[in-house]
């Protein structure tokens, strides 16, 4: 089967859980001590896609408070985004409509997902409340730590850039 | 009986007692004397002693004479079972102090560390002055001559080339094609079987851009080599990928150069023009001329 390579990249405000989506889907396993990501961290995943196996070299991004702050070339050659914030915490999706729109600027082609993270520290009260008041309809409501929609935010992703 | 012989008589009833006490006492006082003149005795005994010990003290030889066989006996003693007595506390003397003093530790171990570095150096260096002495034995024997032939042809000196043979050969441990901006790797060969290729192309890409972007040189230039050990990475950067070369050994400008001209051919006959998506097909045939292109270059330097 054809395999093919693309870049993609998760970004979002710090102590969103980017890396623990990383390592739970890439080593199906979830970090329980926090340790901030400096620069940039790189992974790698295979992806079935049905005709075609996307070899995902995901990116890392260290969380930053605006996506202005990201350095511009770690956006280069990126075939897909994944933006995350935190369900639990308001100040990581206030920003998220000027984040987005800035990455579409950057990388005009390529799809960007975007997940609520720690779907698992919510209620069903406040999950809805919480749905009320976000700038954007995510894509994906997830959880690092206990998988929920893992998976499909990076199938989803690999299947759109393909 | 008269009446003084009675009265006697009684007082000699009467006073009994106190006779037989004062007879014990005389006893008592004489034992007392006895033993006072022994303490004397004694004490005059100890005296002399003291006064020996003293003279002894004074003069250090006689004082020697008189303590050495004791402490050789301890010594000996101390000698033969010290592990059992102080083998315990040593051994947990040493653990603490490795425990807290650490740097204390790493800070004196440096120089040592430093001198046997010193020592393999040296050692190096004389095995490379040996290895030329030889060579310069053998001056007149027919590979020599050939050498001197190729040192014309070279434009360098005969001496030149000899001390270049010397010094340990560079050798290509990994080579990676990248891509400029993605970091995709789209071709690459290893000498090491090294696992997670696409992770090192990766961060390759990450350190390049950080550098671009912390010192703001983006119209000064790019990196162009890492150091690490007794590794080099060197970078030869074409428009849209660059090609990243782990060297071990002694790499000078000359192999550099030879490199750039190299990878310049490389890349134009072997990599297409427009790099649209990078599938398995691309890296294997990336890969393939890569590690040919690689194994004839490395003839040709020998």
């Amino acid at each position: 089967m054809k395999s093919i390579s693309k870049k993609i990249i998760l970004t979002g405000s710090f102590c969103v859980g980017k890396t623990s989506l990383i390592s739970r889907f890439v080593y199906q396993r979830f970090p329980f001590n926090y340790q901030t990501t400096l620069g940039v961290r790189i992974d790698k995943k295979l992806v079935e896609t049905g005709d075609v196996n996307v070899n995902m070299i995901i990116w890392d991004i260290g969380g930053e408070q605006t996506q202005a702050r990201v350095p511009e070339s770690y956006y280069l050659g990126s075939s897909g985004v994944i933006y995350v914030f935190d369900l639990s915490r308001p100040s990581s999706f206030y920003n998220m409509a000027n984040d987005v729109e800035f990455i579409r600027k950057k990388l005009p082609k390529s799809p960007i997902i975007i997940v609520g993270n720690k779907v698992d520290l919510l209620d069903e009260r406040t999950l809805e409340e919480v749905k009320s008041i976000l700038p954007i309809e995510p894509d994906f409501y997830t959880s690092a730590r206990v998988g929920n929609n893992v998976e499909d935010v990076f199938l989803k992703l690999a299947q759109a850039m393909i | 009986m008269n009446e003084k012989s009675l009265f006697e008589q009684l007082q000699y009833i009467l006073l009994e007692q106190d006779r037989k006490r004062n007879r014990q006492m005389a006893d008592k006082v004489e034992d007392i004397q006895s033993e006072v003149s022994d303490l004397k005795e004694e004490v005059q005994e100890i005296k002399e002693d003291v006064s020996g010990l003293k003279e002894g003290l004074e003069d250090p030889e006689k004082f020697e004479q008189k303590v050495d066989p004791y402490v050789k006996n301890r010594i000996t003693d101390l000698k033969v079972n010290f592990q059992h007595y102080f083998g315990h506390e040593v051994k947990e003397t040493i653990k603490t102090e490795l425990e807290h003093s650490r740097d204390d530790f790493i800070e004196a171990l440096y120089p040592i560390i430093g001198q046997v570095v010193r020592r393999y150096v040296k050692y190096s260096f004389d095995g490379f002055l040996e290895n030329v002495n030889h060579r310069m034995s053998s001056a007149f024997s027919p590979k020599r001559w050939a050498n001197r032939v190729r040192a014309v042809f070279a434009g360098v000196s005969g001496d030149e080339l000899l001390i270049q043979e010397s010094i340990a050969q560079a050798k290509i441990e990994e080579a990676f094609v990248i891509h400029m901006d993605s970091g995709l790797l789209i071709g690459s060969y290893s000498s090491n079987n090294t696992t997670d290729l696409d992770m090192i192309a990766g961060m390759l890409t990450a350190i390049k851009s950080f550098v671009k972007d912390a010192f703001q040189a983006k119209d000064q230039g790019e990196l162009e080599t890492i150091e690490y050990g007794n590794y080099r990475i060197l970078i030869n950067h074409f428009h849209k990928y660059y090609v990243a070369t782990v060297l071990s050994g002694m790499v000078d400008a000359k192999l550099k150069e030879r490199l750039d001209v190299h990878f310049m051919e490389f890349s134009k006959k072997h990599i297409p023009d427009t790099i649209g998506d990078i599938d398995d097909r691309l890296f294997s045939s990336v890969s393939n001329k890569l590690k040919k292109s690689i194994q004839d270059f490395e003839k040709s330097t020998k």
